[in-house]
This record gives structure tokens, sequence and C-alpha cells, in this order.
């Protein structure tokens, strides 16, 4: 699994996933490979959270993107 | 010589003894409108008078605050009265109103009315109009003044919720009689640069002097056509400006912005737990299914016993063997031939049974026919009477000096009616 991937694409991604396991109607190999694969967006969600450092701030001033100071 | 120098409390004391002592400012009776009005845990009114081009601070006491029937709001006229004096600590002179009325509202208030009726009439606070806010923005364009709180407020708010996201921050005038341009500027800008998918416009808590930007229609018409959606986030919670309803969200201050433009980590750490019990769940009823499925196959009477297939077999062999007999053509044939005989034979007897019956049909027939003959009434003496060919069996079919034929058994004569004797029912 790529690690670029953005927590909205992540997160949509795993809720596909849960939606089709809770579904039922699966191969049971195909069940735990999309379930390994929605614990590992769990877990890319999860850190991507944890690990956020502080929020990027810039200021456009004069066409120019600069770095904000509070 | 030396020069006398005053000290400040000296002066501040020669001020207020004028104003104290100043006849016409014993007793003013002042009229204008309310603006930044406070009122005081204690009791107090604090305000600012203010008309077109002057204002004065002022100050009402508990005592007679108390005594004012109507709540004082910013924007509303009023008429007062009172006396001047200085505060010493502040240097500043101000009104002490001992009676306030309430005269109407104030332009500001009235033109803030009108506008909001305008614009709502128009369509520009339709709930259709209104744009999703995205659930994970990207980057927040925040329109405020860079040195404020507010800017401050929504960085931190931001930071402690989903510091996913970034922000960037259009400096922008949010008071003064250029920040109606200003911030019409902004938004045109923002949308231009397409960086931001959400916009948080606002400003902390002011004067509705200083809210006013807010309220102006160029403001309000390019928040409207902005296509990237905007949090309105101006003042405090009670403060509502024409911006908030045009905006396609409105939130109470600028904190408040912050929290409906991004998700919070709290909320979503719950949300991926929830998600990763749902998987856990759905797998194992899944597996539960399959292990379900497999017994009752494996628990299946054939696998227990293997001879019950041989039997079920043998058992439908000796039934499609029997239906193979049955349907044979040589058998077929010969019950053709036993059905051929036994039709003959059924033909043999009809013919008979018909001819008997007919017979016996046109004996009955001729019998009848030999009752009706008239020729054998006419055989006892009994004649037919016809005039011009017609039978007559009426009086009334013929009168005096017809003629009729008579007819007999042997022969006919003509004859002419002398008289008539009809016979009534009476008689």
């Amino acid at each position: 699994m790529s690690k670029e991937k953005s927590f909205e694409e992540a997160l949509e991604e795993l809720e596909t996933l849960v939606k089709e396991l809770e579904n039922g109607d699966i191969e049971l190999n195909d069940a735990v490979e999309k379930y390994n694969k929605g614990m590992e967006l769990s877990k890319h969600c999860h850190t991507l959270l944890k690990d956020a450092e502080e929020v990027i701030v810039k200021m456009m001033e004069d066409n120019q993107l600069k770095d904000f100071d509070e | 010589m030396d020069k006398q120098y005053l000290t400040v409390t000296a002066l501040t004391k020669y001020i207020k003894y004028k104003f104290d002592n100043d006849a016409h400012l014993k007793n003013v009776l002042l009229k204008g409108e309310i603006s930044n009005f406070k009122h005081h845990s204690r009791g107090h009114f604090y305000l600012t008078l203010k008309d077109d081009n002057a204002q004065i601070s002022a100050i009402m006491f508990a005592s007679n605050s108390k005594k004012v029937k109507f709540k004082p709001e910013d924007g509303m006229s009023v008429t007062v009265e009172g006396y001047l004096s200085v505060y010493e600590r502040t240097g500043q002179y101000q009104i002490y109103i001992t009676k306030m009325n309430e005269t109407g509202l104030g332009n500001l208030y009235v033109a803030f009315e009108q506008l909001k009726k305008d614009l709502e009439k128009e369509g520009l606070f339709d709930q259709r109009h209104k744009k999703q806010i995205p659930s994970f923005p990207k980057n927040i364009a925040v329109l405020t003044s860079p040195t404020g709180a507010a800017v401050r407020d929504i960085i931190h708010t931001v930071n402690r919720r989903f510091p996913l996201t970034q922000i960037t921050v259009y400096p922008t005038l949010v008071q003064g009689e250029y920040a109606k341009d200003n911030i019409v500027e902004q938004i045109k800008k923002v949308n231009a640069n397409n960086r931001c998918d959400v916009i948080i416009l606002g400003r902390g808590g002011g004067s509705i002097e200083d809210l006013w930007p807010f309220n102006e229609e160029i403001v309000a018409r390019e928040i409207f056509s902005s296509n990237i959606p905007i949090i309105s986030s101006v003042g405090h919670e009670t403060d509502f400006t024409i911006s908030d309803f045009v905006a396609d969200l409105r939130a109470p201050t600028p904190t408040g912005g912050a929290e409906i433009a991004v998700p919070s980590k709290e909320e979503l750490f719950k949300y991926l737990k929830t998600l990763n019990t749902q998987s856990d769940n759905a797998l194992k009823r899944l597996l539960k299914n399959r292990k379900r499925s497999f017994k009752k196959v494996r628990d299946s009477i054939i696998f227990h016993d293997p001879m019950r297939i041989t039997e079920a077999m043998s058992n439908k062999l000796d039934y499609l063997t029997q239906k193979l007999k049955i349907l044979a053509p040589i058998a077929r044939i010969e019950q053709a031939k036993k059905d051929l005989v036994s039709l003959d034979k059924q033909l043999g007897n009809t013919y008979q049974d018909i001819l008997n019956q007919k017979t016996n049909q046109f004996k009955y027939i001729l019998n009848t026919l030999k009752h009706v003959n008239p020729l054998n009434i006419m055989e006892k003496g009994y004649s037919l009477t016809k005039k011009e060919g017609k039978i007559i069996k009426s009086i009334n079919d013929i009168t005096q000096g017809d003629l009729v034929d008579v007819n007999l058994k042997d022969g006919a004569f003509k004859a002419e009616v002398k008289s008539l004797r009809k016979e009534t029912e009476d008689e």
C-alpha cells in the first residue's frame, strides 16, 4: 500500500472495505484479504493523525506564499 | 522666574471643576445612538452615544439604570438626561446619565434590516445555494487580520482537531472604511488562486460599527458568488451579520468556525475504532457462516451411509425401466389393435340400434297422420265451405248474397247465401 495515501482517501477506502465485508456475499479468501487491507488502512489513518505535526500555516501576501509567524 | 509645573492630577481636578460648575453641563438633554453597550455585572451601563460626526462616552449607574424599562442595545436611538463630568483616572469626560428613553432604532440597525430583507427576498440566503463544506479540507483559507486574536484562535483550534490540513492566511482588513473592498478583493483572490477548499471569513467581537463591513452589500454578494464554500465567523455568539446569512455556514466565533471546518482528531480515532470492530465482527460472522455450511455438508447422510446412494439409484433405475416398457412401440401397436376390434364391434351395435329407432318413429308418425286427415272427418258427413278460396270459419266472414263453394267428400257445389243468423254468446 502506498504510504502517500491521504487520510481522506485511506478512510474512504476503509469504509468501502468494511461495507463489502459486512455484505457477507464474498469469498472467504477475498474477505480475509480485504480484512487485512482494512486493518492496514486503519493503521495508516491512525498513524497519520497521531504523528501529524503542527498544522502548516502560510500567508498569502502580495501574491507570494510566505511563512506565517504568529 | 521658575516655571510652575502642574501635576496631571491638579490639571485634571481643575478641568473637572470647570465641568462641574458649568451651568450648561449640569443638566444636559442629549439624543444619540447607542454603541459599545455593556451591561456591567454590578448593574451599571457603559456605552457610547453617537451621531454621524461625533461621539461621547456615557455611564449610567445602577441606581438609575435599574429604572430603565427597555433593554438598551447597540444601534438603538435614545434620548438621555444627565450631567457632564470628568473621570480623573482616565482623563475622560463623559456624560453621567440619569434618565434614558428609547426613540427608535438607529440608522445602522434600519439599514441592516432593510438589506437583510432585500437579499433574503432575492434568494441569497436560500438553503439550495449553500455549498457543501468538505469533510476533510486540505487547505483552509483564513480571511482575517493576521495580527488579531481570531487568526490565532483558528490556527490553535485546527491544530488541536485536525493538523493534517493546511492553513493559508489571507491578511484582510476587517474593520474601517476600506474593509469591505478588501474583503471582496481577498475572496476573489482565494477563488483565483484555487489552492484552498474552504474559506473561514471572520474577526473577533466588536461594536456594531466594527462589524459593519460584514453587513455591506458588496461583501454579501461576493460571498454569494464565491465558488469555494465560506464559513462566516464574525464577532461573538450573539452577533449576527449579513455575511452570516449569506455564507454557506455560520459559526458563532472564529474558534467555532475552525471547529466546523475540520473534523476532530478524537472523534476520528473513535470512528476508526468502530470501523475496526465492524471489520472484526463481519469477518467472524463470515467464518461462522462458512463453518456452519461446511458442517452441514460434512454431516450429510451420504457421508455416513454411502450405500444409500446406490440404493436410491437402483430404485430410480427400476422405475425408469418400467416406464420404458410401457412406452415401447410394440406394446402400443398391440393395444391399438385391441382398441380397433372393440370399436368395430361397437359400430355394428350402434347401426342396428339406429335402424330400429327410425322404423318405430316412422310407424308412429304414420298413425298420427291418419287421425288428423280432414278427409277422415268429411267421411262422417261434414262439409268444408270456402269463399274465394278461403275457408269460412265465422259468420262474420260472409254477407248476404255471397257466392260460396261447398266441398264434400266426393265433390263440390256453389251456393248463394240467402240469410245470416248470428249466434251471440248471451243466447
